[in-house]
């Protein structure tokens, strides 16, 4: 079963317009195309009768030149025949070339031919005669009436041409009317069939969409205005029909769109509000981290400063390290020069130990003596004491013994004075030697602890030198990766640079965002109300 | 101090001796009691001169057992025992100073009696008329230096000295 589809109706409407243009327009060109034909012929026949126009013409006007130049003998018109003779040749060959395709006036044209040789032979001896014997014999050949029987057969000739040629240009018109009759008749009634089948068609085939269309605008306008309980009710099995059903599907579809719609709108709206609110803590945020990376960008310059501050301090100090390292070198040789020293300090202090020791033992031997007349001196105080009390109480006779035993008694006074200062001395002399040889022993113990001590620091100022050349060494690389570290600092400044122009393109991201965020919001409560003009 | 110095002190000692020996005895001689001086616990005293009778170093002491202080002890000079009276004990001095002992030996009417004292200055003389009564709280003090103060020395009484070995030997010597 043919299945008659818009597409097909509309090509079968076209292909029939078409098919009726084609015959009418086949029609038409045969018609024109013989009329044309018939014309042709009829122009060929014009120009024959033409043709046999010039050819009589020019025959009398070459019988006036030949009596012309017989009367008058003028050479003009001997000329003038002559011209006429060969425009009568051209004519006559004109003319078979016109009639080729007709025998009759082949033969006809054959006869006239010979007939015109016969003439022009005829008026070449007239010449003749005239140019030879003069007028009156000229006049005789005339008057024999020789040029009269030409000129009436000639005449004759070119009439029955005539006539057979004005018999077919009659016929080639009547031809030429009805060919043109014929072909107004094709055209008129072709059209008028194509016309008319054409209209009955477009009007089924119209009919057959414009309906369906009429009913899909109806469905189309409201579901356009939100009724999408609405199906269409167009049948068939054409595209109509399937776009009829896949309008449906559609408009159910689109109340579950609708519907999910409406759903994820809602959702989409508190998701928004989520948005805008997070935005705006983000900007918050961004704000601070701004503030931030300001700050971070200013301890950053400050950290450069510093680190070129340590950079110089590290550069300073490697060459005082450096020449710390020479000095170290110089304290070196100084210390084993102080351990050499020591040493015989050390040997001269045991030296001074020993004789203080030796005056220590001679300074206590003095001490005893010293006890000694301490000893005799008390005694003698005692003694004058004695004998002082001794002369009292001899009263008046012993007033002398008085003064010699005050006397005595104020020199053992003095003794015991001078004994008690000679033994402060000498135990201030003890005093001090035993403070010498402490200070002697400690000397010599320093003396030790001083070697032991330059020993030490020659160890340690090697200790040092090696130190400060590692320190030297670990100066220069602090140097070289403190450089390292400027570098490091200002990618870190030029990164925080960048970081704080993304920071502000964040903001203003951010701000856009925001702005964004509150035109979804203002989207999304109109997407809600234009969903809620859909009745599902 | 340099023994340049000494030696120039001794010169001035030994000039100014030679003016003294170059006076005339009325003329050395200084008018008042003349006494010897001595320490004991830090005070200085005084003794009549004429009690006196010898001064020796303090050899070794002997406790008597059963005799109260100051008169538990007694010394011997040259084989004599004397009966030893402590002086810091008695008048209740410091006798804690490091001073080096000496034995005053006194006689009185064929009696003898020693007394332990510290330092032993020299011979002097004191002025009785200027000498100021001993005003002190103590009674044994004031029983037994007879005068003395401000700038002067105590002079010690003699008689109250000898006066503790008179009495019984149940009596108390220093509180009666």
């Amino acid at each position: 079963m043919i299945r008659f589809t818009v597409r097909r109706k509309l090509l079968a409407g076209f292909g029939l317009a078409l098919l009726f243009l084609a015959i009418v327009g086949g029609t038409a060109y045969r018609s024109t195309e013989r009329l044309a034909a018939t014309a042709a012929e009829v122009t060929h026949s014009h120009e024959v009768l033409q043709k046999l126009e010039s050819l009589q013409t020019e025959l009398a006007n070459s019988d006036s030149q030949a009596r012309c130049y017989v009367i008058t003998a003028r050479p003009a018109c001997l000329q003038a025949f002559r011209r006429s003779v060969n425009l009568t040749d051209e004519a006559i060959v004109s003319l078979e070339a016109l009639t080729r395709d007709n025998p009759s006036q082949q033969s006809r044209l054959a006869v006239l031919k010979s007939q015109l040789a016969a003439r022009l032979a005829f008026f070449d001896n007239l010449i003749q005669v005239r140019d030879r014997d003069g007028l009156s014999e000229a006049q005789k050949l005339v008057d024999a009436g020789l040029a009269t029987d030409w000129r009436a057969t000639i005449t004759q000739r070119v009439g029955d041409i005539r006539r057979e040629e004005t018999t077919l240009l009659q016929r080639r018109q009547e031809s030429a009317a009805a060919s043109t009759e014929r072909a107004q008749n094709v055209v008129l009634f072709g059209s008028l069939i194509a016309f008319v089948s054409t209209s009955i068609f477009a009007f089924v085939v119209a009919r057959s969409i414009t309906v369906p269309l009429e009913q899909f605008r109806e469905f189309v306008l409201a579901v356009g205005g939100g009724d999408l309980r609405r199906r269409s009710k167009v049948k068939g099995n054409d595209e109509i029909s399937e776009l009829s059903s896949s309008l449906n599907r559609m408009v159910a579809g689109l109340t579950e769109l609708a519907a999910q719609t409406r759903a994820v709108t809602s959702e989409l709206r508190s998701t928004t509000m989520q948005i805008l609110s997070a935005m705006q803590e983000q900007a918050a945020s961004t704000s601070e981290q701004a503030a931030a990376i300001q700050e971070t960008n200013a301890t950053m310059a400050e950290l450069t400063q510093s680190g070129l501050q340590i950079s110089d301090r590290a550069r300073t100090v490697a060459a005082n390290a450096e020449s710390m390292s020479n000095v170290g070198n110089t304290g070196l040789e100084a210390v084993q020069n102080t351990t050499r020293i020591m040493e015989s300090i050390q040997q001269q202090t045991e030296a001074v130990a020993e004789n203080i020791v030796s005056l220590s033992e001679k300074t206590q031997a003095v001490g005893d003596i010293i006890a000694t007349v301490n000893d005799i001196a008390e005694q003698s105080h005692l003694l004058a004491l004695n004998a002082a009390i001794e002369a009292a109480a001899a009263g008046e006779y012993g007033r002398s013994f008085a003064v010699v035993a005050s006397e005595m008694k104020n020199l053992a006074d003095q003794s015991k004075e001078a004994t008690v200062q000679v033994r402060s001395i000498l135990g201030d002399i003890q005093k001090r030697i035993n403070g010498s040889v402490m200070l002697t022993e400690e000397s010599v113990k320093r003396v030790g602890t001083g070697k032991q001590l330059a020993e030490t620091a020659d160890r340690t100022i090697r200790q040092i030198t090696q130190s400060i050349q590692q320190s030297v060494q670990a100066f220069q690389q602090i140097v070289a990766g403190t450089n390292q570290q400027q570098i490091g600092f200002e990618q870190v400044t030029r990164a925080i640079k960048d970081i704080a122009q993304a920071s502000e393109q964040t903001a203003a991201s951010t701000r856009e965002l925001e702005r964004a965020a509150g035109s979804l919001e203002t989207l999304g409560e109109k997407l809600l109300s234009a969903i809620d003009r859909y009745r599902t | 101090m340099s023994f340049e110095n000494d030696s120039q002190r001794v010169g001035s000692v030994y000039l100014e001796r030679a003016r003294r020996l170059a006076r005339t005895p009325s003329q050395s001689a200084t008018p008042g009691l003349r006494v010897l001086f001595f320490r004991v616990g830090g005070v200085r005293l005084a003794l009549d001169l004429g009690a006196i009778r010898e001064v020796q170093p303090a050899g070794q002491l002997t406790r008597i057992p059963g005799a109260p202080p100051p008169l538990d002890c007694v010394t011997q000079v040259r084989g004599q025992i004397y009966p030893l009276v402590d002086l810091a004990a008695l008048l209740k001095l410091d006798a804690s100073e490091a001073q080096p002992a000496n034995v005053l030996l006194l006689r009185r009417q064929r009696r003898e009696i020693a007394i332990q004292v510290g330092a032993v200055e020299g011979v002097g003389t004191i002025d009785p008329g200027l000498s100021h009564r001993v005003e002190s709280n103590e009674e044994t003090r004031a029983r037994f230096l007879r005068r003395g103060g401000a700038d002067q020395p105590f002079e010690l009484s003699v008689e109250q000295l000898f006066s503790l070995f008179e009495r019984n030997s149940t009596d108390d010597p220093i509180h009666s």
